[in-house]
């Protein structure tokens, strides 16, 4: 087991990929975050700057920020969408991701406690679907594959309830 | 594009003696809503009431009152649309719940994975003849699923038949305990008047006494200003005698704080743990303690996920650990929420004794300890001396730039703290379980059993990568994600055969169940 990325299916072809119109989905929750941050910033710019008397131009510092927060996001979309991977097999479900920090994460499927199919506004607006898998005592879902078309996620999870029947 | 196999609109099964196979909640769930949501609104709404009725009539209540009754409005449309789309229904042996106004969410819970279904009604409920239905699958917070509201006669008729589905699952083995096994052993354990002075020792109550004075100071309100004064006076003296160079008054003042701390803290461990006992009886290990309240709980043997023996600089220095069992937080018995305090004081030599009541395979003297890459080292010493950077570089504005210096001696610590990291950290397998070691100044010993791992991940940052280590994290139901079990800086072909073999092992040891494997 490697945790790099594979730059595509045929090293790993067990693995699946999310569907590409998550990048979308990602871009505009990363705009959306970007610009909410960027709104923070130019009201700080607003009521502190003058107090402390240092003379920016205005939108000086909401275009830095949102340029710091949002720009590392949009770039890194590509390279976030290469590196996740899943893979759902007969023994366990087994997720591949991140840029700088990579993570394996593995559960046996025998641990699943229940699935959950969730989809946002956004989601939706790209015909996705995110499904949750929960262990016991996980409080919050041990692994969300993101970016599965509706098809995919009612695939999967009617997958993973028929494989927890049998155990 | 269907697939058979994969049909899209789930077949969902009716209850019998019904015809609907997907079922809403009941239609008076939007007024229960909606008071629950006045109940939560009280103040602001009582805050617009007064404005009214006092003629308000100026800008501010003006916008206050179109602010509210517009969120009361949002709120209406919300519960209505909420209760027009939320559906329940069975898919096979599957519980299924749809729902979500903006954020649509449909939660499939196997019948065989529940662990407890609960009606539950308040004084709104019995107002409108209705009843909550929980259903709770172990995965900790609160209830998976709650329906709110039902018709009670419907409440208690999915609770019968939630159960019903569940207990045809799984054959329920006999329970120990109720075969006349629960009569006590004699004592396993008695913690003697010198175990508990160490634990008070080792628990400083110092800073819990002054929060305490300051405390009762503010509820009896001897005077906001003389408060003020008496704690400014304090700081004015500390600063005084800084500037004056006599450190004296801090340094008894600091011994004499320590030794009240100290005295408190055995006084708070004698009225705790006071008669400190614990017993076997069958398949349960049961504490009985406490002074004034007196405890007695019982920690089924099955049900421990997680061994943790805990010891900080002090206990350690007296030659103690405190050891706990950390249980799946099961509401069916209410005696087995959370993490378990098996015993406050241990002496480190009797540590393997504590571990063979929990696991009595488990020959703890004779784990064969492996230890985490040289390479961590070097990592935990760069991650110190930024700490140190930072404290250094912001004395240098204020004292000058030969504050800098105090760096080398800093260097020496951090290498010496980062060997005795790495010389503390370890791992070792032995007959199914993993024990990890964890932290220099507060320590940790975990001992987990393969069939109770739930979830494992490998990690690894950009500087891991290059030197080939990795950090495995294992989940256990009496930990959830926020406090996993952590090996930092394995050999990462080490990192990858562990998380191999522990994923084999929990995925061949069957479902999990609390009282399982």
């Amino acid at each position: 087991m490697e945790l790099e990325a594979s730059p595509s299916d045929a090293t790993r072809p067990e693995e699946r990929a999310l569907d590409p119109a998550v990048r979308r989905v990602w871009l505009m929750n990363a705009g959306i975050g970007a610009l909410v941050m960027a709104g923070m910033a130019v009201a700080a710019e607003l009521l502190l700057v003058p107090r402390l008397g240092i003379k920016i131009p205005r939108g000086v510092v909401g275009g830095a920020w949102f340029a710091l927060t949002a720009l590392p996001s949009l770039l890194m979309v590509n390279a976030q969408y290469r590196n996740w991977r899943f893979n759902v097999n007969r023994d366990e479900v087994t997720v591949r991701y991140g840029v700088l920090w990579r993570t394996v994460r593995t559960i046996p499927r025998q641990r699943i406690q229940h699935v959950d199919v969730h989809s946002g506004p956004v989601d939706r607006a790209f015909g996705l679907s995110q499904v949750s898998i929960f262990t016991a005592g996980s409080i919050a879902a041990v692994i969300s594959i993101p970016g599965l078309s509706a098809y995919d996620a009612e695939r999967l999870r009617t997958d993973l309830m028929a494989a927890i029947k049998q155990t | 594009m269907t697939d058979p196999n994969f049909p899209e609109t789930p077949k969902y099964q009716p209850i019998p003696g019904r015809r609907r196979v997907l079922y809403q909640v009941h239609p008076l769930t939007i007024v229960y809503e909606i008071l629950l949501w006045v109940r939560r609104m009280a103040f602001p709404l009582a805050i617009f009431l007064y404005f009214s009725f006092t003629g308000g009539g100026n800008d501010d209540s003006s916008v206050f009152e179109i602010v509210l009754s517009a969120l009361a409005g949002l709120k209406v449309v919300f519960v209505a649309i909420n209760y027009m789309i939320s559906r329940w229904g069975f898919e096979e042996n599957v519980f299924v719940w749809k729902t979500g106004v903006i954020q649509k969410q449909e939660r499939n819970i196997p019948m065989d994975r529940i662990q407890n279904v609960e009606v539950e009604r308040n004084l709104a409920h019995r107002m409108l003849g209705l009843a909550d239905l929980k259903i709770d699958t172990g995965v900790g917070g609160e209830a998976e699923v709650r329906l709110s509201a039902l018709g009670l006669e419907d409440a208690q008729q999915l609770q019968r038949e939630l159960l019903k589905r569940r207990v045809g699952q799984f054959e329920v083995g006999p329970d120990p305990s109720a075969a006349g096994e629960l009569k006590p052993t004699e004592a396993l354990w008695t913690a003697t008047p010198r175990d508990l002075v160490y634990a008070g020792l080792s628990e400083n109550r110092a800073l819990f006494l002054v929060g305490s004075i300051f405390g009762l100071f503010s509820f009896f309100q001897f005077g906001s200003d003389s408060m003020e004064r008496a704690m400014l006076g304090a700081v004015r003296n500390v600063v005084r005698s800084w500037d004056s160079t006599n450190y004296w008054p801090i340094f008894w003042g600091g011994i004499a704080l320590f030794i009240v701390g100290a005295i408190a803290g055995i006084f708070n461990a004698f009225i705790r743990f006071h008669g400190f006992t614990i017993t076997h009886r069958g398949d349960r290990i049961v504490r009985e303690y406490g002074l004034f309240t007196h405890y007695s709980s019982a920690i089924p043997l099955r049900r421990v996920q997680v061994f943790t023996a805990a010891a900080g600089w002090v206990k350690r220095l007296l030659g103690f650990w405190s050891v706990e069992c950390a249980t799946a937080g099961s509401v069916i018995d209410l005696e087995q929420k959370g993490s378990n305090v098996l015993c406050p004081v241990v002496p480190t030599d009797q540590i393997g004794r504590f571990v063979r009541l929990i696991f009595p395979d488990l020959y703890f003297d004779r784990a064969q300890w492996k230890k985490v890459s040289r390479l961590t080292i070097r990592r935990h010493f760069v991650s110190y001396m930024l700490v140190w950077l930072m404290a250094f570089g912001a004395g240098v504005v204020p004292f000058g730039p030969w504050v800098l210096l105090g760096l080398i001696p800093a260097a020496g610590i951090s290498v010496c703290a980062a060997f005795r990291y790495w010389e503390t950290v370890g791992y070792a397998r032995y007959g199914g379980h993993t024990l990890v070691h964890t932290g220099l100044v507060s320590q940790k010993i975990y001992i987990v059993p393969d069939g109770k791992v739930q979830s494992l991940s490998l990690t690894q940052s950009p500087f891991q990568r290059r030197g080939k280590i990795a950090n495995l994290t294992i989940v256990t139901a009496g930990h959830g994600l926020g406090g996993s079990i952590e090996i930092v800086d394995m050999p990462f072909d080490e990192a990858t055969r562990l998380h191999d073999e522990l994923k084999d092992a929990a995925g061949r040891l069957g479902a999990w169940q609390i009282d399982g494997v």
